[in-house]
Formats: C-alpha cells, sequence, structure tokens
C-alpha cells in the first residue's frame, strides 16, 4: 500500500498505533531505509545491491533510459557524457553516475556494455539492469513514477529527469537530462556544504524566448 | 558481497549487440519512428539473459512501500491552548543592527560574531549571557548579499532616530512619517527541539523544526533550546509592519548540516506578496549558507522592505519613494528624546488602492523549498496601514501610546497586544512513529501529504474567546495539501453548521471592496485570506444562536488524497478534519468590542474600504504584451511550457510600467496554486467566462495566488457533495510591472511541484 493511499484515511490507521515509541532510527537506520538494497548487475556483468555498493556515502546522479529508445535516450546519454566531462576526475571517486534500464527483459548486461561503449563512457558511469519486478520497484522508490497509471506505462515518461544527490548529508535535486551539462555539475557543487553559490551571471539570467507572445 | 556473473557464448552476442546499436544510431539518425525501433529491441532483446536474481539476494531488502509512517495517535486533543504567534521585537532601538545594514557589502563584506553582537548593546538582551548556538565561539557571520539594495539612497533611512507619528494626527487623510524611522529585526533560522503534539500527552520535543527565532530573546542563543518543557513555543513568529516605516529584517542562517532526513542548510527568506527588490525579494536563488563548522563560518542577508504601496514610481523610476507632506507643520518634538525635528515631514507614496495586510516570509531555496518550509521556516508579516487611516490595528506594538484602538481606520478588531487579532497558519505533517521525528516522503513528486493537520504548529490545540468580533488571518502553509473551511457547532453531540460564519475582508493580501459573507471557503497552498467572526452574532443551521459555552469547530472539508490535488469532493461535518477548537465565554463585564465589520452597503462608517486600481480593458486599451503558460507536467517531473526549471534563463523580459495580459492554462488530473513575485494580477476571466461573472466574488480582487485545474473553485449550487467543485483549466490575468527591476519567478505553490520543474524566471528591465 502507497503512501498516499494510506493518508487517504489517517484516523482508520492511526487507531492501530498507540503513541510514540521511544525508539527513533539513527541516521544509518534513516538512510538505509530510504532507499531499496535490490540486487542489479552492472554492464560489467557484477551484481552489486543498489543501497550497500551504489548509494551508500557517495554522490551519485541516476537516470533511467533504455537501449531501444531511439527518441531521446541517446541525445540523454550524450548529454550526460558531457557531465561526466565536465565532473572531471570526481567521477568513480566520490561522485558515480548511474543509468538505470527501463527494459530489463531486453536490455541484458552485454547489451548495456556495448551501449555504454558506443558513448565510450568511462570508470564511475555504470548502466544497471536487473529482474522486472526489482527495476520496477526502484523506479517507484526513486520516484520516477506517475500516479497516472496510463502515463506510468509510457516508458518516455520516466527518461527526461536526472536525480542527483549526496546520499551522504541526505540531500536530494533534480535536472532536465538535456539540461546544460556544465549546470548539472554546478547543481552538485550548490548542494556542498559551504560550497559556491549562484553567480551574478546566473542572477542576471540569460533571455530565452518562449515562443508565447503576442502583442498588445 | 559481491559476485562476478558468468555467460557463455560472449563473442556472438557481443556482435549481435554491436550489430544491433550500430542499427540503433543509424536508424535514430534516418530518423526512423519509435515503433519500428521498438519492434526492433524487441528483436534485438528476444534471446535474453535470464538473470534468476531473486535467489541471489543476500542483504536486507527494505520496502518503503510496505513499511510507511503513521503518525501517532494524538491522547489528548483540546487540551493544550492555541499558540498565539508572538510579535517580533525590535533589535536595539538606539543603534539598530549591528554592523549597520550597508547598500552592498564591498571587498570586505560586513560580518560579526555573536560575541561582538553581544557585546555592542548588552543592553538589548537584558544582561543575559548571549552565545553561539554553534557552540563555536568564533563563528563568524557575513553577508552572502552580492547586488546591491535599490533606491538606497532614497529609502535607507538611519535607525538611530527613531520617531514615532504624532498621536491623533488626523488632519488629513495621510499620516506623516519621518523618513528616519526605519525598525531593524534580527531573526535566527535556528534548529529548534519541537513538540506539535498536545502538553498533556507528555511527548515531551519528539522532533526538530527549523525556524525563524526572535534574535532579540537571549533565550534564541541557548545552545539548548528547549522550549517545551518551559511552556513557551517560540515559533511560528509575527514581524508587525506598516506602511512608510522601512523595515530591514536581517536572517542569519544558524543551521546545521545535519538536516535528520530532509532539508538543507542553505535559505532564501522569500517575504510573500510584498512588492520590493530582487535583492530583498528571496527568490530561488539567493541562499546562503548555515554552520560550516570545519572553518567557522556562516552567513547572513540583510533584507530591505521598504513597505511603499506598488504603483510609488508613477510612470517614471526618477520619482522619488518619500514625498514632502507639504501642509503639515515642521518641528515635531519626539516624544521619547524631545528633539526638535524641522525637516519637513513625507508621506509613503503607491497606489493606496494597492495597501496589503497578512504576508507571510517563508524558505525558497531552490530545490528545497518543500522540505525547508515543511521543516518550518514561516512565520507571518502584518503590514498595517494606519498612515492612510485605513487598517489601524496596533502598528508600533512597542510604542506604548498606541495599543490596537479600534475606533480608528475601517475598526477592525485589534485590541491591545493584537488580541482580537489572531494568525493562523495551516500545513499538514507526518511524524514517524519511531520516536516522533518530522517525516516526509522526499521522493514523490506529485506532491506531499501529511496526516496531522497542524495549527500554529500545534496539532488539537484549542482556543477561548470572549463574545465579540476577532479577525483571523488564516493561511495555509503547504506543502501540497488545499482546505475548505467551515465551522460549526457542537449540539449534544452533533455537529451542527453555522452558515455564514465568516466575514471575509480580504483575499491573499489583499483588502476588499467589501466584505464578503461567506459560509465556507477554499484555500491553496500560500492563499490567505483574512476574515472577522463575530462570536457574539452567529446562528447555527437550525437558526439557534452560538451563546457563551458553546463549542465550536474550525474544519477543513475538503477531500484530498494524494499531491496532486482534491479530489473535488467534500466531506460532511462528521467526517471532515477538525483542526482547531473554539469556546466561547462571555464578554468580561466592562469590556466593549468596539471594533465593526467594515462598511457593509447597510452600516454607515466614515471611512469605506477601498476601490480595486482600474483594470487597462477598462480604461482603454493599454495591454502591450499577451503571454501564454501552461503548466503541465512532463517527463515525471512538473513543467512550464513543457520546461523544467532552468535557473539560468530569463523567460520574459518585460518593460517597466507596462500592463500585460497574461492566460495561464493546466490540464487536468491537477491543482496547481500559481505563485507570482513582486507584482499583483486581476482575474480577467476563467475558462472563457469573462468578469466578473466568471469569477467568484471573493476573486474580484488584487491576488498573488492563483488555483487552476481540478476542484480550483467551490460550486456555488452543488447537486451533491461530489459535485462541490468545478475545475478550471484556462484563467486570464492582467497585471502591470512597477518601480524596481530585475528577475522574479513565477512558480507553482505546490512547493513539491515548484521543487521538481515548476518554475519560471521573469525580468523586468531597468
Amino acid at each position: 500500500m502507497g503512501l498516499a493511499a494510506l493518508t487517504a484515511a489517517p484516523s482508520l490507521l492511526a487507531a492501530s498505533h498507540k503513541t510514540h515509541s521511544k525508539h527513533a532510527p539513527n541516521a544509518t537506520e534513516r538512510r538505509r531505509s530510504r532507499f531499496l538494497n535490490v540486487p542489479l548487475v552492472t554492464h560489467e556483468g557484477k551484481i552489486v545491491h543498489f543501497y550497500d555498493d551504489l548509494m551508500k556515502d557517495k554522490t551519485v546522479l541516476i537516470n533511467f533510459m533504455y537501449a531501444s529508445c531511439a527518441d531521446s535516450c541517446p541525445m540523454t546519454t550524450s548529454n550526460l557524457k558531457k557531465v561526466y566531462t565536465a565532473l572531471g576526475d570526481r567521477v568513480g571517486k566520490d561522485v558515480f553516475m548511474y543509468s538505470i534500464t527501463l527494459d530489463p527483459e531486453h536490455d541484458t548486461p552485454h547489451l548495456l556494455k556495448s551501449y555504454a561503449d558506443l558513448f565510450k563512457t568511462g570508470p564511475g558511469w555504470t548502466f544497471l539492469t536487473g529482474t522486472k519486478d526489482r527495476i520496477e520497484q526502484l523506479r517507484a522508490n526513486l520516484g520516477y513514477k506517475n500516479s497516472d497509471p496510463v502515463a506510468d506505462k509510457d516508458r518516455t515518461q520516466h527518461i527526461g529527469v536526472v536525480k542527483f544527490g549526496i546520499e551522504r548529508l541526505e540531500r536530494w535535486g533534480m535536472a532536465p537530462a538535456l539540461g546544460s551539462p556544465v549546470a548539472i555539475a554546478e547543481y552538485i557543487d550548490w548542494l556542498e556544504p559551504g560550497a559556491k553559490q549562484p553567480s551574478l551571471e546566473i542572477l542576471r539570467g540569460r533571455y530565452e524566448d518562449p515562443g508565447n507572445i503576442t502583442m498588445g | 558481497m559481491k559476485k562476478v556473473f558468468q555467460s557463455t557464448g560472449l563473442a556472438k552476442r557481443e556482435r549481435e549487440i554491436s550489430k544491433y546499436m550500430d542499427e540503433v544510431t543509424e536508424i535514430g539518425r534516418a530518423g526512423l519512428s519509435r515503433r519500428e525501433l521498438l519492434k526492433m529491441g524487441v528483436a534485438a532483446g528476444a534471446g535474453g539473459l535470464t538473470l534468476g536474481l531473486s535467489k541471489s539476494t543476500q542483504a536486507a531488502i527494505i520496502d518503503p512501500q510496505v513499511n510507511p509512517f503513521v503518525s501517532p495517535q494524538v491522547l489528548n486533543p483540546w487540551t493544550e491552548n492555541l499558540y498565539i504567534p508572538p510579535t517580533v521585537h525590535r533589535i536595539d532601538p538606539n543603534n539598530g543592527l549591528y554592523p549597520a545594514p550597508v547598500p552592498i557589502p564591498g571587498a570586505t563584506p560586513s560580518n560579526f560574531t555573536i560575541a561582538e553582537l553581544a557585546a555592542r548593546n548588552p543592553s538589548s538582551w537584558g544582561g543575559q549571557t548571549v552565545t553561539d548556538p554553534s557552540g563555536q565561539p568564533l563563528m563568524r557571520y557575513s553577508e552572502a548579499r552580492k547586488e546591491e539594495h535599490q533606491r538606497w539612497s532614497e529609502s535607507y533611512p538611519s535607525a538611530k532616530a527613531y520617531s514615532s507619528a504624532p498621536v491623533g494626527s488626523t488632519a488629513g487623510p495621510l499620516k506623516p512619517l519621518k523618513p528616519d524611522n526605519a525598525h531593524h529585526y534580527l531573526l535566527l533560522a535556528r534548529e529548534v527541539p519541537y513538540c506539535f503534539y498536545p502538553h498533556a500527552d507528555g511527548v515531551g520535543n519528539h522532533c526538530h523544526v527549523w525556524t525563524f527565532c526572535d534574535g532579540s530573546d537571549p533565550k534564541s542563543y541557548a545552545g539548548e533550546y528547549s522550549t517545551y518543557e518551559a511552556g513557551v513555543r517560540v515559533a511560528p513568529l509575527r514581524l508587525v509592519a506598516r506602511y512608510g516605516q522601512p523595515t530591514y529584517m536581517r536572517v542569519v542562517n544558524m543551521l546545521p548540516a545535519d538536516n535528520r532526513g530532509f532539508g538543507i542548510n542553505k535559505i532564501s527568506t522569500h517575504l510573500h506578496n510584498h512588492h520590493n527588490a530582487p535583492p530583498s525579494d528571496g527568490g530561488p536563488l539567493r541562499w546562503f549558507e548555515g554552520w560550516n563548522t570545519t572553518n567557522n563560518t556562516a552567513q547572513f542577508w540583510d533584507y530591505h522592505y521598504p513597505n511603499i504601496r506598488a504603483g510609488f514610481t508613477g510612470s517614471t523610476y526618477k520619482t522619488s519613494i518619500y514625498k514632502p507632506y507639504p501642509s503639515y507643520p515642521t518641528g515635531y518634538t519626539d516624544p521619547k528624546t524631545g528633539i526638535v525635528d524641522n525637516r519637513p515631514w513625507q508621506t509613503c507614496a503607491g497606489n493606496f488602492a494597492e495597501t496589503l495586510s497578512t504576508l507571510w516570509f517563508h524558505d525558497h531555496k531552490m530545490d528545497f523549498t518543500a522540505q525547508n518550509v515543511y521543516k518550518g521556516l514561516a512565520s507571518f508579516y502584518t503590514l498595517y496601514s494606519d498612515d492612510i487611516n485605513l487598517d489601524y490595528g496596533d502598528a508600533d506594538p512597542e510604542d506604548p501610546t498606541a495599543g490596537g484602538d479600534e475606533t480608528k481606520g475601517l475598526g477592525l478588531p485589534c485590541g491591545k497586544n493584537f488580541e482580537f487579532d489572531i494568525p493562523l497558519v495551516f500545513a499538514d505533517k507526518m511524524f514517524n512513529p519511531s520516536g516522533g521525528e518530522l517525516f516526509m516522503d522526499i521522493l514523490n513528486f506529485d506532491g506531499f501529504l501529511g496526516d496531522m493537520t497542524t495549527v500554529n504548529f500545534q496539532i488539537k490545540p484549542k482556543l477561548e474567546v470572549k463574545k465579540r468580533k476577532y479577525r483571523f488571518r488564516m493561511l495555509v502553509g503547504g506543502p501540497s495539501r488545499f482546505f475548505q473551511f467551515h465551522l460549526s457547532v457542537d449540539r449534544a453531540g452533533t455537529m451542527v453548521d453555522i452558515p455564514y460564519a465568516f466575514w471575509r475582508i480580504s483575499t491573499d493580501g489583499n483588502l476588499l471592496v467589501k466584505p464578503i459573507n461567506q459560509t465556507c471557503f477554499r484555500l491553496g497552498v500560500a492563499e490567505r485570506v483574512d476574515v472577522i467572526i463575530d462570536f457574539a452574532n452567529l446562528k447555527d443551521a437550525n437558526g439557534f444562536s452560538v451563546n457563551e459555552g458553546d463549542t465550536l469547530w474550525l474544519e477543513n472539508r475538503l477531500h484530498q488524497i494524494n499531491g496532486r490535488g482534491p479530489s473535488g469532493k467534500v466531506l460532511p461535518a462528521n467526517e471532515a478534519t477538525k483542526i482547531l477548537k473554539i469556546k466561547v465565554n462571555p464578554l468580561p463585564v466592562g469590556e466593549v468590542d468596539r471594533s465593526v465589520i467594515p462598511p457593509l452597503p447597510s452600516v454607515t462608517r466614515p471611512i469605506p474600504m477601498l476601490a480595486m486600481p482600474a483594470l487597462p480593458a477598462q480604461e482603454a486599451k493599454k495591454i502591450a504584451v499577451s503571454r501564454t503558460w501552461d503548466f503541465g507536467s512532463s517527463n515525471g517531473a512538473w513543467s512550464v511550457n513543457g520546461k523544467l526549471f532552468d535557473p539560468a534563463v530569463i523567460s520574459a523580459q518585460i518593460k517597466p510600467n507596462t500592463w500585460e495580459q497574461w492566460t495561464i492554462t493546466s490540464g487536468g488530473g491537477w491543482a496547481h496554486p500559481i505563485h507570482i513575485h513582486h507584482e499583483e494580477f486581476q482575474i480577467v476571466s476563467r475558462d472563457n467566462t469573462k468578469y466578473p461573472s466568471g469569477i467568484p466574488t471573493e476573486e474580484i480582487s488584487r491576488k498573488d495566488v492563483l488555483r487552476i485545474g481540478d476542484a480550483a473553485l467551490i460550486n456555488p449550487s452543488p447537486t451533491a457533495l461530489e459535485g462541490a467543485s468545478i475545475n478550471s483549466g484556462k484563467v486570464v490575468i492582467q497585471m502591470q510591472f512597477r518601480d524596481w527591476w530585475g528577475d522574479y519567478p513565477m512558480h507553482c505553490h505546490n512547493v513539491v511541484h515548484e521543487d521538481h520543474g515548476m518554475m519560471i524566471r521573469f525580468e523586468i528591465l531597468k
């Protein structure tokens, strides 16, 4: 049962809980409980556990893709390649990039390996697959879920956003996966403690005509 | 524990895959359809490997969907008195803020330590020791602001010569004010141990909030700011301001890096509905840092609120903010200092028809607004207009000569110490049953609902009222829930509606042209309404009067089960969420209620409420530019005109002193409270039905939040509770852009939507 369903009738469910328990989860328990620790397979054929091996203590960027999506996935992946470059030598050291397939039945580790090779990705950027159930659970867990079931079935609805965060500090943000690569790398800086703030140039902004104007 | 996955026939399959990928790339270039590609993808994956992962699981898998939180039950509801947000005190009235506010932080930005602050004027803190709450005495706070305060030379008054306006200056419609009368406030954004549950539940400070604390209060500095046991709550607060009297509000970021699960200690304080320059607007990009304990630094920000009505520049930016007041005599003697001042008095300019009353300030950090406001970074800013003898109230709570005189101005309920002028912020929360810490699901993009509705950061409190008129300033604080408020009375255990209980006198921050008598009203996140409830003149649906000893309930009857918006259904009284219990007591002997419900057609009062500014359509064709903004969803996040928020982009450049017409649209399936910073708008049409017939009476007002989408409006003639709402997908608004220049955001105030892309920035050109 999802959170939304529970909030529908809080009074009924609350009755089953008496009152506050004294035990508060510590930060380690809290962090661990946020993400599923599902097993996944990397494009290099390694079996990893999502939280323990991929998330814990790391700064990460996560997106969903699938190899047979030719509309925007290749553009997204090549844009993330630019993010990868913009992050410089941090990738693989303290920043890790994960691209998870939405089509695990077809995107085998080998296929993902070819996909990674095609885009000439390097260390610190892992493509991931797994069983269909696990991937679906993970997708919901990470918020790549539309409460409209029709839209939720449409895979293209889940590929436009890259989620990033500092797991150790429990700080999470998101950006359009096709956004400016330098900007996406900068957003990660903006999450860091004591780090830089938007420059005057960004505050002033750059005008982009959305094509929504009529005179008078 | 990691295992290497082994497979056979690699070379052959790899060749196949690589060939497939080449094809995909080629097909992509050739622009073939997705259908064809999908077919090929299926073909390529047909012999895919079966991984059989379920058996390899060794680490524990915790599925949050089978372990959701339900907040601990409230054991003793309606036992604790409602917390009334206290007024923030001015910091060091003799000297003002230390260091003094500067127009622009230069090469050596203004900075201080708490020890230096305390040494500056210990009398401000009653001689009590003030220490840095971080436990690091050398923690140095410096200003993060990079941009100059606009119109500084015109609007910066020193803090040194406070002078109250002469008492009873009824010489004209304007009460003149001295230019040198800024009020300075020091707010500390702090983590505070907190209890939302009734005291009688005995759970102590079960959680933590991040909130604004009054820096003039020595208790705000204590390392262990434990408020609940002492019977004192610290948040939310109320900052009282008045037109013509600039406010300097310094916010010091004392928030720790450890967020206990959500939030970020980088904050930007937005004064919602105020009309001022971007460096003081508190937009999404102008944040400042909390504690960095590795190098003992943190940051603050000086906000400059000139408290001038919109339209003060008229047709040119050259006009001064303050104009000489011609007919008032010079030679005013300050009652406190005895100093005679012979400079000419000045008046607060601007369009009187754009006078505001109830505003609030809250965090606006990009991507973290929902989390940080939910954590508690929200307080009230009540703005009085005694300068034009309108909303008189108690504009200077520290001036002993003032005092909530209800016979002045509109005669709204106020009383000494705002006894009858009560702000109420409504927000839903969820608490982890293990330990009771505040919980938020930060991975849900739809919006977040809590199962505990709080008022002024309390669950199910009670309010004892006197049998007279009260003014309630009601604000929905978010993050995602919409409210429809009703009042009912307990008749031997049965709840009976009180029709027409509310005299609505404002919409958002704006006093209305005339009060509206309402049975109920709907508010989206960040919307506000001021109502007068006359507890001496209430009748229930059966025609029986409300009397001393009766118990009333303030309820939310709007049905909403997810963050996307209300279902549209309105719940019957016995199923609604009771928020506040109100007990009616007699008016004590000797007390007289001199306040009034302002001028109804049948009531003669000397002071009329204000007319609205004329729309250009009613004058002449003055619209310079029309724009369309579609609020929708894109790629599982929230978009404006199909795009997610890009902080580097300006999506509209607007010529100053022009009118524009904006068409706001939204598809079905969700609801959005859209907020535009800086300038207010008026609704011209809803769903192609023009003003005024297509607009509810309460929306015939200036506004700064617009409800659009599902259940945007109350159905005035519902056939059943299910038919209680009207969807609205297209709203046309008109607004003008004036006085200050620079960038401001427009965004959805379902702050989860805002944080997930639903925002743009526009720029008013200089």
